[in-house]
């Protein structure tokens, strides 16, 4: 008869009951089959049908032409330069500033720890614009201001290039490692240094011989997660690396599907070469990661890290934090505020006569931005949802019981890290134009999108939801059984209600990071059915630019505020990536 | 009348060694309103054996029966929550989300059909005040102190009547003096509600004072079942005596209706199943052994010297080396003795049982005067 | 092949080499080259049909529909701004059918909407962008036959025979410049101008603009590449900075990141002027591209669409288009002062020796 899931019978032969026990953890696994499984069968099959459309006969075509092609190891040469420069800036950043807050006793430094976090949640189109005002060749304001003060006759920085395409990526993923090397520093036990120093040796031989050692998987895993972040990069590939003539993987897979005819099937093929190596870096990651749990000193005990005085050299450091600030939001807000209340944009004090608050009017005004709110919003309520309690599910079956199989479930929960957001976009245009998904009309609707956030949300969500259903004690949900409840009565009134709080942070996460979301959505969306991002991308590219700054400037002031008030909220906003 | 009876009971787990067995063929029965309890050290299936009986377990072997209800075997299996079973768990298992109430009426709320309000309040109201939690209904159950949490958690276990009530060592979270008086009042309840009761431990005190009949068990099966006085007064093999009791073993041969050892011949009243000339395990009582600081000219009286005395308040806990022998011994705690006195011991005939030896040997003495876990 | 001063009888020529070209775009249209005799006969019939332009009216069972479908989705390429004015006249000329606009470039926004109508989800009702992509839906067949009755007095040159595709603006694109940068004394003259290494390192470029060089090589060479190679070398080496859209390179020359803009749309340049923006055009010579609205296939409002289109094409619509400094289409309501004195026409036609070109571009100037 029903065997209760906690409990695997390895020689039962009578057909299970189809109650809560097999419905519910069922739907979910096939739920998560199609979210993820489907999409990425569908963009293989794509990639070596003709023209992308598998009725139309398979081929290897699509793949003989592009690796044939010089310019395809052009793009690969950019796009993994692009990627590692971006990282090694954002490293180097992120580490040097972790290191800062977390180990030294720079004035103010728990202030900028808060500070740090504004980057994370402004979309990345917006921060990539900022910088195209700051640094543009000659009309870059930055480029002008030092042009003037140090009476330069050609700007001395020039955003459109890959040293400014990396400039951008890297400041804009250095926040995250910051968080992710704070996290690491915080968890280090300090006794492995103080021993170093008792036995004689200095505060820098200790830090190379000690202290960088025990970080270097840590450390190693973020640049490696940085790395695949590079590669999937959108905005900055779009926005600057096309006029700086930089192609790489995503601003070509872009283009290819926007020319006329659209190359679904070439586009296909330069899809799975980036998933290839994106999949790769996430498996290195992985590998590295399980291997650094065995030097892991976290015990569950909070350790105080040991704090190094710096003495006067503190307010160095405080200057470095304050350059840091400024770089990361302050130049960009700046510039943003300055282009937003300008007519068109002359980087010139002489603009100061001419004031407006045309661009804001202009920006509330457009039906589209209406929609892109009201579409982000509902959007990152739905996906925040749907993937919370899908992972629920999900990680319930993998953690409390021992279904064969559930490893795979596993495996596919995590799977959507490796893909880039505009490979997803990819694949879910070949499944839902294809023949095949007709009888699910999807494409043009939210639904889509929904969909696709959701697939591309999945892993936090499963993490959130596995490291807290795990510490839900056997015995507590054994208690319900003997008791006489049925699987989705412990579900509903014993799990889900203990997993609470890991659901209502990693719910909170993924509503706030799926506004920043681009690149996935950008194949996705039409005028019925756009995003925030997208609303502000487009503008962009239809050259009001002026009325995207005085729209960003508003989207950072809403994000600031209610990442202030999510912080009220929750007491604590971590966020681990 | 039986209420619950286990037959041939087999279990297996596998690890990544392979296939561990931890429950073999185990065979009991418990009558209507009887205290069962299953003994032993961790790992000896007690808890799998308990576990099986809720169903939250799955045997490959063997069959449960519940009054006349197969619960599992012969291709058969009820699930955890279609058996008329209460369990209280080693860690109380109580909800932290929930009130005493909600605790308590989860198990209502559960049953098909399900009561009314009133009925569940009264069900609940009245289980609380059985274990003397009522009052509290309202209060979040992590505020309990550990004494009342086990409490809701045997509320919750009885609140439905069940047939059959489990206990996972409940008792062995608990500080040492809260753990007696929750052992008196176990008792009285379960004598009280006259409910079948199966419970597992591997503190023998708790087995002696609760149960009715208690079964021994080691690597999985029942090595001896049998009630406390007779449990504790014929041990068949030195482990279960060791772990029913202290004791003192001596190992010698078979000679005549005695065994040779401590220098001499100690006469045994019992002979359990050993035949001359085989070696043979003397099992050794502290209570039953007088020691006194002068000859008494009784049958089996031995010399010894006095090693260790130490007062523990009702009595004098002895070490005599006699020969080369460590014998534990008791004495009143009146008694005047010294270290290194030479005193003599009295091994009382009809306390005296010659086991047969299986080569078991308990832990050193010198550990600990504990018992084994 | 011509080059003329008289704007009507430029509006003939438009019609002769439209209609002659205009045969490569619809398959079943009749490859012809019309002979000069004919192209001034029709010169002169349009010249003399100017004064009185019939009303062209929609029947009444269309119209009744349209009241009833209330809404459409237009999608153009028309700049924001245009748009938002064209549309608001239209909304007050026909109250109680509401417009959602789309506005992209023209690249993206034909590749939106065949990208949507080819998965089955048609939400455009109409498309209006400029004459070669709009061959493109056309190609792929997801265009529905329409005769606005308001065009019924144009000239062939300006609507599809087949009914596909009526003209309604005409784009400029020619050079502009930064007047801060730029004296009006050594403002370009002519497209050649720019090949001088003098303007080495000062020209900003729309990356896509091939139908210019199209336009340039076809109108202005004849045909003849060896030219077209010629000026498009010397053109590379003064190191051209390409970016993407017409607008947004328009943005960088007002900002001052180069001197001159060459393919610029001329009626942007002189919008963004008039608003105090420190541009100007090169009014000597100029492409002039014919830019046209199609009705979807299987469009969701198609009786609303007609109306729209109709209403388009009529006296309101264009005078709209007028207002906005652009040159309509319909016969007789240009500004002439907004034309070069020399045009190059490009139309739809125009797609056949496409991909020849594009090849050209990216083989010459490199992206």
């Amino acid at each position: 008869m029903t065997g209760s899931p906690a409990v695997a019978a390895p020689r039962t032969r009578r057909l299970p009951r189809l109650d809560s026990a097999i419905l519910v953890p069922l739907g979910a696994a096939l739920l998560l089959l199609y979210l993820v499984a489907f999409p990425l069968a569908m963009l293989i099959l794509g990639s070596v049908s003709v023209q992308g459309e598998p009725t139309k006969g398979l081929t290897l075509g699509n793949y003989a032409e592009t690796y044939s092609d010089p310019t395809t190891y052009r793009l690969l040469a950019n796009s993994v330069l692009y990627a590692f420069g971006s990282s090694l800036l954002a490293l180097t950043l992120g580490t040097g500033l972790a290191w800062i807050v977390e180990r030294t006793n720079t004035p103010a430094r728990r202030a900028f720890f808060a500070l740090s976090l504004v980057p994370l949640i402004v979309p990345g189109v917006v921060s990539t614009i900022a910088w195209i005002f700051l640094l543009s060749g000659q009309i870059g304001v930055v480029n002008r201001v030092l042009m003037t003060l140090f009476g330069l006759d050609t700007a001395p920085f020039d955003v459109f290039s890959l040293g400014g395409m990396m400039w951008a990526e890297g400041l804009h993923l250095s926040p995250l490692v910051f968080l992710f090397m704070s996290a690491a520093f915080k968890s280090m036990d300090p006794s492995l240094e103080e021993s170093a120093l008792t036995s004689g040796s200095g505060t820098w031989r200790t830090l190379r011989r000690v202290t960088l050692p025990i970080l270097l998987p840590g450390f190693a895993s973020a640049t490696l997660i940085m790395f695949v972040r590079g590669l999937e990069s959108f905005e900055v590939p779009r926005l600057i690396g096309v006029p700086a003539r930089v192609p790489v993987f995503t601003s070509t897979i872009y283009d290819q599907l926007h020319e006329y005819p659209a190359d679904y099937g070439g586009a296909g093929a330069l899809a799975v070469g980036l998933l290839a190596i994106s999949a790769i870096g996430v498996w290195l990651y992985q590998r590295l990661t399980r291997r650094a749990e065995r030097y892991a000193t976290v015990t569950g005990k909070a350790f105080r890290p040991r704090v190094l005085d710096l003495g006067r050299w503190r307010y160095a450091a405080l200057a470095i934090l304050l350059v840091y600030f400024l770089l990361i939001i302050g130049l960009p807000f700046g510039i943003l505020l300055f282009a937003s209340f300008i007519p068109f944009y002359i980087p010139s004090l002489d603009m100061l006569s001419k004031l407006t608050l045309d661009n804001y009017r202009f920006a509330l005004e457009h039906p589209s931005v209406r929609d892109g709110v009201r579409n982000s919003l509902l959007l990152g309520t739905t996906a925040a949802t749907v993937t919370m309690a899908l992972t629920a599910v999900i990680a319930w079956i993998t953690t409390k019981t021992k279904i064969r199989g559930r490893g795979t479930l596993d495996f596919l929960a995590f799977v959507p890290i490796a893909i880039p957001g505009l490979i997803l976009g990819v694949s879910f245009i070949l499944q839902y134009l294809s023949p095949a998904f007709r009888f699910l009309p999807i494409y043009g609707t939210l639904w889509i999108l929904v969909i696709a956030y959701t697939t591309k949300y999945l892993p936090y969500g499963m993490r959130t939801n596995s490291s807290a259903m795990l510490q839900i004690h056997r015995e507590l949900e054994e208690a319900s059984a003997v008791s006489g409840a049925s699987w989705w009565m412990m579900f509903r009134r014993i799990t889900l209600p203990l997993l609470r709080p890991a659901l209502v942070a990693g719910w909170l996460y993924i509503f706030i990071v799926s506004v920043r979301e681009l690149s996935a959505s950008v194949l996705l969306v039409t005028s019925e059915s756009t995003v925030l991002a997208i609303v502000i991308f487009d503008l962009f590219e239809s050259g009001k630019s002026n009325a995207v700054a005085a729209l960003s400037v508003m989207l950072i002031i809403t994000l600031i505020l209610v990442v202030l008030a999510v912080q009220r909220i929750t007491g604590r906003f971590g966020i681990k990536e | 009348m039986d209420v619950l009876r286990v037959e041939g009971l087999r279990k297996t787990f596998t690890t990544d060694q392979g296939g561990v067995r931890a429950v073999e063929d185990v065979t009991f029965t418990v009558e209507e309103g009887r205290f069962y309890t299953l003994l032993g050290p961790s790992g000896c299936g007690k808890t799998t054996t308990l576990r099986s009986i809720a169903g939250l377990e799955r045997p490959e072997g063997g069959t449960i029966r519940l009054g006349e209800t197969l619960l599992s075997g012969n291709g058969h299996f009820t699930p955890p929550q279609a058996r008329d079973v209460g369990m209280v768990f080693q860690s109380y298992a109580i909800w932290p989300h929930m009130s005493v109430f909600q605790n308590v009426a989860f198990p209502l709320d559960a049953a098909k059909p399900r009561p009314s309000r009133a009925e569940t309040e009264r069900a609940v109201t009245e289980a609380l005040a059985l274990v003397g939690l009522e009052g509290l209904e309202d209060r979040p159950a992590p505020q309990l102190s550990g004494g009342q949490q086990q409490r809701l958690a045997l509320a919750r276990a009885l609140v439905r009547k069940p047939k059959l009530l489990l206990l996972d060592e409940p008792l062995s979270n608990l500080d040492a003096k809260l753990r007696e008086r929750m052992r008196i009042e176990l008792r009285e309840l379960q004598r009280r509600l006259h409910i079948t009761t199966v419970y597992v431990t591997h503190d023998q005190i708790e087995a002696l004072f609760l149960s009715h009949r208690i079964a021994v068990m080691r690597d999985g099966r029942i090595v001896q079942e049998a009630s406390p006085r007779e449990i504790y007064a014929s041990p068949h093999s030195g482990f279960v005596a060791d772990f029913v009791g202290i004791g003192t073993f001596v190992a010698g041969e078979l000679q005549g209706d005695g065994v040779r050892a401590l220098g001499g011949i100690v006469r045994c009243a019992r002979v359990e199943e050993v035949r001359p000339g085989e070696p043979a395990l003397l099992v050794l009582r502290p209570e039953n052994i007088t020691v006194r600081d002068q000859r008494a000219d009784v049958p089996n009286e031995f010399p010894g010297t006095l090693r260790v005395a130490a007062f523990l308040g009702d009595h004098l806990d002895c070490l005599v080396e006699v020969g080369d022998t460590l014998i534990r011994a008791r004495a009143h705690p009146g008694t005047e003795l010294r270290r290194e006195q030479q005193v003599f011991v009295e091994l009382p005939l009809r306390y005296c049982v010659a086991l047969p030896d299986d080569g078991w040997r308990p832990r050193a003495l010198s550990r600990s005067f504990e018992e084994d876990e | 092949m011509v080059r003329t001063r008289s704007p009507l009888v430029l509006l003939g020529v438009l019609a002769l080499i439209v209609l002659a070209c205009g045969g490569a775009a619809a398959p079943t249209s009749a490859p012809a080259t019309a002979p000069a005799a004919t192209a001034a006969a029709t010169a002169r019939a349009t010249a003399a049909a100017t004064a009185a332009t019939p009303a062209g009216q929609l029947d009444a069972e269309t119209i009744a529909k349209a009241k009833a479908e209330g809404k459409l989705v237009f999608y153009t390429s028309l700049n924001e701004d245009d748009a938002k004015y064209v549309v608001g006249k239209f909304e007050a000329a026909n109250p109680g059918i509401k417009v959602t606009l789309n506005r992209k470039s023209s690249e993206k926004i034909t590749s939106q909407f065949i990208t949507e109508a080819k998965a089955g989800k048609i939400i455009a009702d109409v498309l209006e962008t400029g004459g070669l992509d709009i061959a493109k839906p056309i190609k792929e067949g997801l265009v529905a036959e329409f005769r606005p009755p308001a065009a019924a007095a144009f000239p062939d040159s300006l609507k599809d025979p087949k009914g596909l595709w009526t003209a309604a603006r005409l784009g400029i694109e020619t050079i502009a410049w930064n007047t801060s940068q730029v004296k009006a004394a050594d403002a370009p003259k002519s497209f050649e101008d720019l090949a001088d290494p003098k303007w080495k390192g000062k020209i900003l470029i729309e990356s896509t603009d091939v139908e210019v060089m199209l336009a340039l090589a076809k109108v202005k060479w004849k045909g003849d590449d060896a030219k077209v190679r010629d000026y498009f070398t010397k053109l590379a080496a003064n190191q051209l900075q390409p970016s993407a859209g017409h607008t947004e390179t328009l943005d960088l020359l007002i900002a001052g990141q180069r001197a001159v803009f060459w393919g610029a749309h001329g009626h942007t340049t002189e919008q963004k002027a008039k608003a105090g923006a420190p541009v100007d055009y090169m009014r000597t010579e100029g492409v002039l591209t014919v830019d046209g609205a199609v009705l979807a296939k299987g469009a969701p409002n198609p009786n609303a669409a007609k109306v729209f289109i109709n209403w388009y094409v009529s006296e309101g619509g264009q005078r709209a288009i007028l207002d906005r400094k652009r040159v309509p289409a319909r016969p007789g309501i240009a500004d002439a002062s907004l034309l070069p004195k020399t045009i190059y026409v490009s139309g739809p036609e125009g797609l056949a020796d496409f991909d020849k070109y594009q090849k050209l571009w990216k083989e010459i100037l490199g992206f």
